[in-house]
């Protein structure tokens, strides 16, 4: 085999250097592309994490309000002024509550659903002393209690819309079964 | 010509307005109307309620103040969307307050 000139000898070590350099700059350039998806996934991760706990937040808030609104209209108007109090503190704070969601999010249009809610626990005879007891089984603690469903479904409606549950092929498959 | 007025509801009204009718209590959605609100109105060409400040509202105060004065003191939804102005970080408050008004404006015979 002839010997390469020196010629040859200089391109060949001029090419190793620039493919040296680009592999070098190839590998830098995946490990922060790397970097960065995995950012994103977490940073995703955490929106949702943080999305979630603030539905759940409200739903337990609506939960509170509904419960002690049921308690109101089935007590004796003389004995549930701390209770009257609290409601209308509860529902302030909710609202508030959802307000923030709405700006901070852009989403969660749900006012009218809330309104109604409201409408329902502190409208009416609300605050009357000459306010009827009503029984568990009532249209008034019924309709108390569907609209919070009301409120809860909307809230997990728009919440499943942004982050839709993704099932792999896998799971599937084992649905399937 | 007339002036604006701020109704600041905590301040000039009651941290904690409640009740219906007067014989509901001091604080009553009534009285707030009959005292504050319908006077504004009628004086002032943009009255700015703000409605912060308060432990809360029950509907039945607001129902009452709001949608009264169209049922009670005769004034008309588009006279209140010019002259009305609700202040509140609450959104949901401020629907809720339009949302009576409006209702009231709709169970009136034409």
């Amino acid at each position: 085999m002839p010997a390469a000139s020196p010629e040859v000898i200089v391109h060949l070590s001029t090419a190793d250097t620039i493919v040296s350099a680009v592999g070098s700059v190839v590998t830098w350039a995946l490990v922060i592309y790397g970097w960065r998806v995995l950012r994103s996934d977490e940073s995703k991760r955490d929106d949702r994490k943080e999305l979630r706990q603030t539905i759940d937040t409200l739903i337990a808030d609506v939960r509170i309000v509904e419960t002690k609104s049921k308690q109101y209209y089935m007590t004796s108007p003389s004995e549930c002024a701390v209770l009257q109090d609290e409601i209308i503190s509860d529902q302030d704070i909710l609202e508030a509550r959802f307000t923030h969601l709405s700006k901070s999010t852009q989403r969660f249009q749900i006012s009218a659903c809330v309104a109604k809610f409201r409408t329902l626990t502190t409208g009416g005879e609300f605050e009357s002393p000459s306010r009827t007891i009503v029984k568990a089984d009532s249209r008034k603690i019924r309709d108390i209690a569907l609209a919070a469903k009301e409120v809860i479904f909307s809230l997990e409606d728009e919440y499943s819309d942004i982050y839709p549950i993704r099932l792999t092929a896998k799971k599937w498959w084992f649905f399937g079964r | 010509m007339a002036q604006d007025k701020m109704i600041n509801v905590a301040a000039d009204f009651s941290r904690f307005p409640g009740g219906r009718y007067l014989g509901d209590g001091p604080q009553s959605g009534e009285r707030f109307r009959q005292e504050l609100l319908t006077p504004a109105l009628n004086d002032a060409s943009i009255v700015t309620v703000q409605l912060d400040g308060t432990l809360g509202y029950g509907s039945s105060f607001l129902e009452e103040a709001f949608g009264g004065l169209i049922r009670v003191d005769g004034f008309s939804l588009s006279d209140l969307k010019q002259k009305l102005d609700l202040q509140s970080r609450n959104d949901i408050l401020k629907y809720t307050v339009w949302e009576y008004i409006t209702l009231a404006a709709e169970q009136i015979p034409a």
